[in-house]
Order: structure tokens, then C-alpha cells, then sequence
């Protein structure tokens, strides 16, 4: 007397299984391929959607005045590789140049450096305690945060 | 074995420790300050890389979008391979087809993986991909460009390799330094160590040097010569107290015997001779116990001071204990020149004394021995000076020159001096007691204790023969001290056989004038149970004057307890004093028997007459010593005398002699003509 599951059923099970991977390696593949960095606001602010160009200058020091009020930029530091895509894909310098840059500005023209934050939460409640306040992330991240939404799309591409 | 232990002894040197600890040091601070620098190193290669790509990238891509309606994608990309830097360059369109394609000696590069970190994928190329857009902002293709990696990562490890010489070097350097420093320490160290060394193996005379720059050991090697200076100081200190006198600052024996020597030494060679004065100073145990020591002190020192100022410079004054002193005059031409000396000091002892409000002289006897004439070495010397001084204390002439003669004389005189002492110690002394007649019923009312010394080979010697000696070497106290004690011991014994008869004792001046002299006394007769006036003290003149005050005091107090006290020996001194006596708690008067003997010459009898008057007006009662005569015992019952005591009567006769005299029956002693008493 034979015990188990029948020879169908294991049949289709085998196939299910097989399914599965091959759907779970390609939705990796196509999350691994493809991220998009975009720029984000609390849900309550009335910042505009930036360009490129002006994100790129926002985040160098200068001032930029939309519908009346001097946006504010806020640089997310919880993520080295996210910070380095920024800085390559936006800001076109690497880490310690825009430091360097940054620092330049404010010695001469005076004023602030962006504020950074490496925690997370604290970045979101300075995003959400400032209208004017935007800052950078993945947007698929950006997305499970409640309260803040996509501004622009400011990269998307392959990254590994 | 021999290099275990040469290594353990290294490591445990202080090079070696210094070495050991510097590696330890570098061990732990060099891959850290290494790994630090080279990462600072690193990053700065790495950010310039980056910023270099990024940048160019940028620049590229601009110029892509102006040049596009020009030049072909080929002619764009070979320019760009031009700058050396981009060895791939590849342009997709937005559909995702390449445009072109091209690489630096058509190598063999791997998939396009676009990098965001320095070496990200370990091709040592790092891919970047610029959006091209043109004037309107429309996309029109990624460029993507490959930059070699390969320069800077030599870079890096060049940086790397130098870094690692750079520590290699320092570290050598380091421990050369290290072993250096601690060689040098270790030198000054020794050094110190060496001039410890010095010290210890007692090498104090030399100044300890220790040359070395290192500050720390300089103040140490300082401190150890200011200890060796101290302990030649202390040294210096402890030999001056070793051959010095402390209370006169003058030399000692010591000093005197390594001074003769020398001196004997010099006058050998020189033919010359060598005095040696001993002295010794007449009466300063009386003001020594009168005065105090403390007096006493200041005496010895400022007789030493006179006495060093009579001296020459050359002459060596010692004090040899006690009141004597010693004097070397060395290269002494003739006996003469010493005599001179002697006399040069007894003028300046001559010199009335002021101490502590007390102004008296003190005399001196001296007596001089020359070298080689009188003895060839320095116990010999002395002993024969010291004999000439007992001689010229004797002879009270002040200075005496040794003579051959004084030999034996002086020789006796010291045997005797031991002979006495040994006697008092051993009860070798007996007591005679000679009884005192009352002259008006011819009864005993008493006896005076009479000291004997059954000597060895000389026989019974009589007080005569030894008192003298006594008081000078001050043997009087143990003596007076036993005659007491001696003297009521047999009172209790005679008084426990019910003879009832009061015992005399003598005092000398220098027993009176013990400061112990009341409670002995008052503890011999309380340990013995003796009722006080069975004791009789008989005081001479003499020992009254010596100092009237203490006497009064003494007398007082002892009188006080009930003790009977006499002038014994009165009329041999000064009358002066006989007002004073009035003053004193004198019972009865003894008169001298030089007196009572003589009485046959009128002068005497008018002394004994005018003293027994006296006596009488002052209501005290007489005693005439030295009855000798049936005449002189007749005179004196005539003249009202109260009591008589000589050999006429009874010769002193010892304890248990007078007993069996005593229980005789009763007779008038003073009637010789009774059959009785002419036993």
C-alpha cells in the first residue's frame, strides 16, 4: 500500500514551485536593475516640483524662492550609497568635493549647509515640521513613509 | 647558560626595558597611526578619482550634446578616448540600442555595471553613465563611459609601500634613539652607581664626581655628595667626641696617649725630652657635693680654660675623668721649663673663681714625670707622674718631680686605697666603743663608736692611718655610712640585752655636708626600731664652718627627730664661733683632748676652765676627752666637768669586751681606789 501525494498533484506542485522562482528571480532582477531617486515633501507642503538644475543648486547652498518662501534642503545620510548616487547623478561631485563646496559657500556668502541626517525618523519629522523642506530617496522607500510624497523624479537607472 | 642569562639581564637592564617598552609602544601606536594615514591617503586618491570622473563625465556629456549635429557619434567618442583617462565610451539611445561602441586597444572589458564607489566591482574600471540631452532638455541617449582605475590604485599603493618605509625607518630610528637614551642613562647610572659604591665601601675623603648631562641623575649624584659630605662632617663629629672630653672640650685619655707617643716619637729623634704633668684638683668633691654638680661642671670648665691659656700652643692639656687633668709639653729642653709650668699654672688657679655667685680658689697638685728619664712609655710615665701628684697632694707643696724614691711610698698608698674599699665592702672594718662617765655619780651614760681596720698584714690600724685617705678619695661616705649603721646595729643588739646605753658616732665635714645624710640616718634607726636619742652625733668645729648654713639645716632637722648631737674635738678651732653655736641644737660640748691631756700646763687648764664655764652658761653640758691621768680626772670634778671619757677610765674596748665590762657590778668609776673598778 502506497502512502503520499498523488503523481498530478506532485506534478503540479513541482510546476508551482518552478513558477515561483523563476517569477521571484526576475522581480529581484528587475528591483536590482532599475531604482529611481526622486525628490520628496511633506504632504502638507506647497513646494513645486523642482528641475534637476535646481535641485543641484538648492543642494550647493544656493537660495531658491518658490511661491514666496525659501525652500529648504535636506540632505538624507542614512544611506552612503543613496547619498553617492545623489551626489553623482545630481550634484555631479563626489562626497568630499561637495563638503568642500558647501563649506566654500558658506564662508563666503555666508548662511547654512543643508542640514544631514543619518537617522531616518529624524529625517522625516524635520521634512514634516517644514513645508518649504525637501529632501532625497528611493522612491520605492519614499512610498511606505506616510505623510510625505514624491516631488520629481530626479534619477532612474540600473544600479547593482 | 651563559646567554640566558646575558639576555635576561639585558631585559632587565634599563636599556633593555626601554627597548622593550618602545616596541611595545610602536607595536600598538604604529598600525594605527599607519593604518589612519594611509586611510586619509586613500580617500584623498579616491575623492580626487571620483571628482576627476564625475566632472569629466559632465564635461563630456555636454559637449556630446553640442556636437551632435556636427560630428558623428565615432568622431565624439574617439575624441573623448583621446584624454587617455576613458578607455570605453559607449552612446545608447532611449530605445536601448548602442550607438557606438568602442575601447582602447580593443581589450577585452567586461559588462558596463555602472559604479558609485572607487573599485566598486574590482575591474579597476570605473563605469559611469551621463544622461545626453540637448538644448531642450529632451533625452537624446546615455553616454557611458569606462575610466582606468589602474593609476590611481598604483598610486595608492605606492603611497602604501613609502607609508611602510616611512614607519620602517621611524621604527629603526626610534630604537636607535631608544637604545642610545638608554645607554646614555645607563652610563650616568653606573656612574652613580660607582660613586655608591664608594660611599658604602667607606671612601668618603675622595669628592664623588659623576659626570652626566641627564638633570635627574646630576641632583642625585649631588645628594650623595652631600650625604658623603655629611658623613665625613658626622665622622669628623664623632671622632672630636671620641677623643675629646665633652664637658671641657679638651682631649681625653685617648687623645693624651696618641699625643704622647708622638711627642716621644719628635723628642727620640730630636734628643730632646718630654714633661708630662699630672694633676689633680684638692677639694672639688667638696664643692662638687656642697655645690652641686652642676658648679662642679662650671669649675672643670673654667679651670680648663685658665689652664689652657698658661699653656703654649703646642702643649697638649687632656682631662682624664673626674678633676683630673693631664699636660704633654713636648721638646722640652730642661726640667726646669716644666717646673716653670706647673708654677705658671698654679699662679693662674691662684685666681679667685666666680661660679654661680660663688667666688673661691681651688688649688691644684701636680706632678711631673719626663720622658725617657722617668719612664719610656706612656703607662709608665703616668703612673709615675700620678705618683709625684699624690705626693704633692700630700705634702700640699703644689707640684712634685718624680723621684725614684716616692715609689714604694706612693705604691702603698694606692694598695691601700684598694684595701680600704675592699674592707668597707666586706665588713673587714670593726668598732671599738670607749664608754663616757658621768663625773658626779660615776655611772656609763654612754659610748662613743670608735673605728678599727683589722688589716691583713699591717694589724688593727687605727683611724689615723686610713681617715685621711678616706676623705681624700671620698671613701668617707661608704665608711661613715657602715660605722652608722655598724654603730646601731650593736646599740639595738645591747639594748635587746637591757643595757641601755646611747652610742656616739663621729661625722667627718664631708659626711655632714651629704646630701643623703638625714634619711640614712633616719632609715637606719626606723629599720633598727631605735628611739633617735639613743644616737649621738659628734660634729668637730671644723665640719660646723665648713658651711654653717647647711649645717644649721642638717643639725635641725636631725635634732628635730631626736637625735643628740656634740661638738666633738672643740677648742681646735676658731672661737669665733662660739656665738654661732649658741644658735645650734647642740646638747653637749667634747672638749679636744689636747686640752684635757696637757692640763697640767695652766694655759690648758684654763681653756678646759673657761670652756667648761661657757659650756655651762649656755646650758649645755661637758665632756672632756682624753682622761688619761688621776689627776686630770680629779681637776675636771673640780672644775664642774659633767662627763669624762679616756683610757684612764676604760681603753676602747670591742662589742661583746664592753659587755662583759659593763656587767660587772656596779662601781664609781671615777674612784679608782674601789676594789671593783680597778678591774
Amino acid at each position: 500500500m502506497e502512502c503520499g501525494i498523488p503523481v498530478t498533484a506532485r506534478r503540479l506542485l513541482c510546476t508551482f514551485w518552478f513558477v515561483y522562482g523563476l517569477l521571484a528571480l526576475a522581480g529581484h532582477s528587475a528591483f536590482a536593475a532599475e531604482r529611481s531617486l526622486v525628490l520628496v515633501r511633506s504632504e502638507q507642503a506647497t513646494v513645486p516640483p523642482l528641475t534637476e538644475q535646481e535641485v543641484r543648486k538648492l543642494f550647493l547652498g544656493e537660495a531658491l524662492i518658490k511661491n514666496g518662501q525659501r525652500v529648504q534642503a535636506l540632505r538624507n545620510g542614512t544611506s552612503p550609497f543613496l547619498y553617492e548616487v545623489f551626489l553623482q547623478k545630481i550634484v555631479f561631485m563626489s562626497a568630499r568635493n561637495y563638503e568642500r563646496q558647501l563649506l566654500s559657500r558658506v564662508f563666503r556668502l555666508g548662511g547654512q549647509r543643508p542640514p544631514a541626517y543619518e537617522d531616518l525618523n529624524e529625517l522625516i519629522a524635520a521634512l514634516k515640521s517644514n513645508p518649504a523642506a525637501v529632501t532625497f530617496m528611493w522612491e520605492d522607500e519614499a512610498k511606505t513613509i506616510p505623510g510625505i510624497k514624491v516631488s520629481t523624479q530626479l534619477w532612474q537607472g540600473p544600479i547593482e | 647558560m651563559a646567554r640566558p642569562n646575558r639576555v635576561k639581564a639585558f631585559l632587565t637592564s634599563l636599556t633593555g626595558r626601554l627597548i622593550l617598552g618602545m616596541l611595545a609602544i610602536h607595536a600598538l601606536l604604529l598600525p594605527l597611526l599607519f593604518g589612519g594615514v594611509m586611510f586619509f591617503i586613500k580617500e584623498g586618491y579616491q575623492t580626487q578619482f571620483i571628482q576627476h570622473v564625475r566632472s569629466n563625465s559632465q564635461l563630456l556629456a555636454a559637449l556630446f550634446t553640442e556636437e551632435m549635429a556636427q560630428k558623428s557619434p565615432e568622431e565624439m567618442v574617439s575624441d573623448a578616448l583621446q584624454s587617455g583617462q576613458v578607455i570605453f565610451a559607449q552612446i545608447m539611445t532611449p530605445d536601448g540600442q548602442t550607438v557606438n561602441l568602442k575601447n582602447i586597444d580593443n581589450a577585452e572589458l567586461g559588462e558596463f555595471k555602472e559604479d558609485f564607489f572607487f573599485g566598486q566591482h574590482g575591474d579597476m574600471v570605473y563605469d559611469i553613465s551621463v544622461t545626453l540631452q540637448d538644448k531642450d532638455g529632451n533625452v537624446k541617449g546615455t553616454l557611458r563611459l569606462g575610466y582606468d582605475e589602474g593609476p590611481t590604485q598604483e598610486q595608492i599603493k605606492t603611497a602604501y609601500r613609502r607609508g611602510l618605509y616611512l614607519v620602517l625607518a621611524y621604527g629603526l630610528l626610534s630604537l636607535i634613539l631608544v637604545t642610545f637614551s638608554g645607554w646614555q642613562i645607563t652610563q650616568s647610572l653606573r656612574r652613580l652607581r660607582d660613586a655608591a659604591h664608594q660611599v658604602v665601601a667607606g671612601e668618603i675623603t675622595k669628592q664623588l664626581d659623576v659626570p652626566t648631562n641627564i638633570s635627574e641623575v646630576t641632583s642625585l649624584g649631588q645628594d650623595l655628595e652631600r650625604m658623603r659630605w655629611k658623613l665625613v662632617h658626622q665622622g669628623e663629629l664623632l671622632e672630636h667626641q671620641a677623643l675629646h672630653d665633652s664637658l671641657t672640650g679638651l682631649p681625653n685619655r685617648t687623645l693624651l696617649h696618641d699625643r704622647m707617643q708622638h711627642a716621644f716619637v719628635t723628642a727620640q729623634r730630636l734628643g730632646k725630652t718630654v714633661a708630662l704633668l699630672m694633676m689633680d684638683l684638692d677639694r672639688f668633691k667638696e664643692v662638687n657635693d656642697t655645690l652641686g654638680h652642676h658648679v662642679g661642671d662650671l669649675l672643670l670648665q673654667q679651670i680648663a680654660l685658665r689652664m689652657r691659656g698658661a699653656l703654649r700652643e703646642s702643649d697638649t692639656i687632656a682631662r682624664l675623668g673626674g678633676d683630673e687633668f693631664a699636660v704633654v709639653l713636648p721638646s722640652v729642653e730642661n726640667p726646669e721649663q716644666a717646673v716653670y709650668t706647673a708654677r705658671k699654672i698654679l699662679t693662674t688657679l691662684e685666681q679667685p673663681l666666680n661660679l654661680d655667685g660663688h667666688s673661691f680658689t681651688i688649688g691644684v697638685s701636680i706632678g711631673i714625670a719626663f720622658f725617657p728619664e722617668h719612664g719610656e712609655d706612656n703607662d709608665t710615665l703616668m703612673r709615675h707622674a700620678d705618683l709625684s701628684m699624690y705626693y704633692a697632694k700630700r705634702t700640699q707643696s703644689g707640684y712634685s718631680v718624680y723621684n725614684p724614691t716616692l715609689d714604694q711610698q706612693g705604691l702603698n698608698e694606692i694598695t691601700l686605697i684598694g684595701e680600704l674599699r675592699h674592707a668597707i665592702q666586706h665588713n673587714e672594718l670593726i668598732l671599738h666603743y670607749q664608754p663616757k662617765v658621768d663625773l658626779k655619780n660615776g655611772r656609763v651614760t654612754g659610748v662613743e663608736a670608735l673605728v678599727r681596720w683589722q688589716h691583713p698584714r699591717q694589724g688593727l690600724l687605727l683611724p689615723e692611718h686610713f681617715l685621711q685617705l678616706a676623705e681624700r678619695t671620698g671613701l668617707i661616705h661608704p665608711l661613715t655610712s657602715w660605722v652608722l649603721n655598724e654603730a646601731l646595729r650593736t646599740c639595738q643588739s645591747w639594748h635587746q640585752a637591757d643595757i641601755k646605753l646611747p652610742v656616739a658616732v663621729n661625722l667627718s665635714p664631708a659626711s655632714l655636708q651629704h646630701e643623703q645624710l638625714f634619711e640614712q640616718i633616719n632609715h637606719a634607726l626606723q629599720s633598727l626600731n631605735i628611739p633617735p636619742s639613743w644616737l649621738e652625733l659628734e660634729i668637730t668645729e671644723a665640719a660646723i664652718l665648713a658651711d654653717p648654713r647647711l649645717t644649721q639645716v642638717v643639725l635641725g632637722r636631725l635634732s628635730d627627730l631626736g637625735v643628740q648631737i656634740s661638738i666633738d674635738d672643740y677648742g681646735t678651732a676658731s672661737f669665733a664661733s662660739l656665738a654661732y653655736f649658741n644658735k645650734l641644737p647642740i646638747q653637749r660640748i667634747n672638749i679636744d683632748k689636747s686640752f684635757v691631756i696637757e692640763m697640767s700646763d695652766e694655759t690648758n687648764a684654763v681653756i678646759v676652765c673657761s670652756a667648761i664655764n661657757l659650756a655651762h652658761n649656755m646650758k649645755r653640758t661637758v665632756s672632756a676627752e682624753g682622761v688619761e691621768h688621776p689627776d686630770t680626772l680629779k681637776k675636771l670634778k673640780e672644775l664642774g666637768c659633767d662627763i669624762a671619757q679616756g683610757n684612764y677610765l676604760c681603753e676602747p674596748l670591742a662589742a661583746n669586751e664592753l659587755i662583759g665590762w659593763l656587767q660587772q657590778p656596779y662601781r664609781d668609776l671615777t674612784d679608782k681606789s674601789s676594789p671593783l673598778a680597778q678591774n
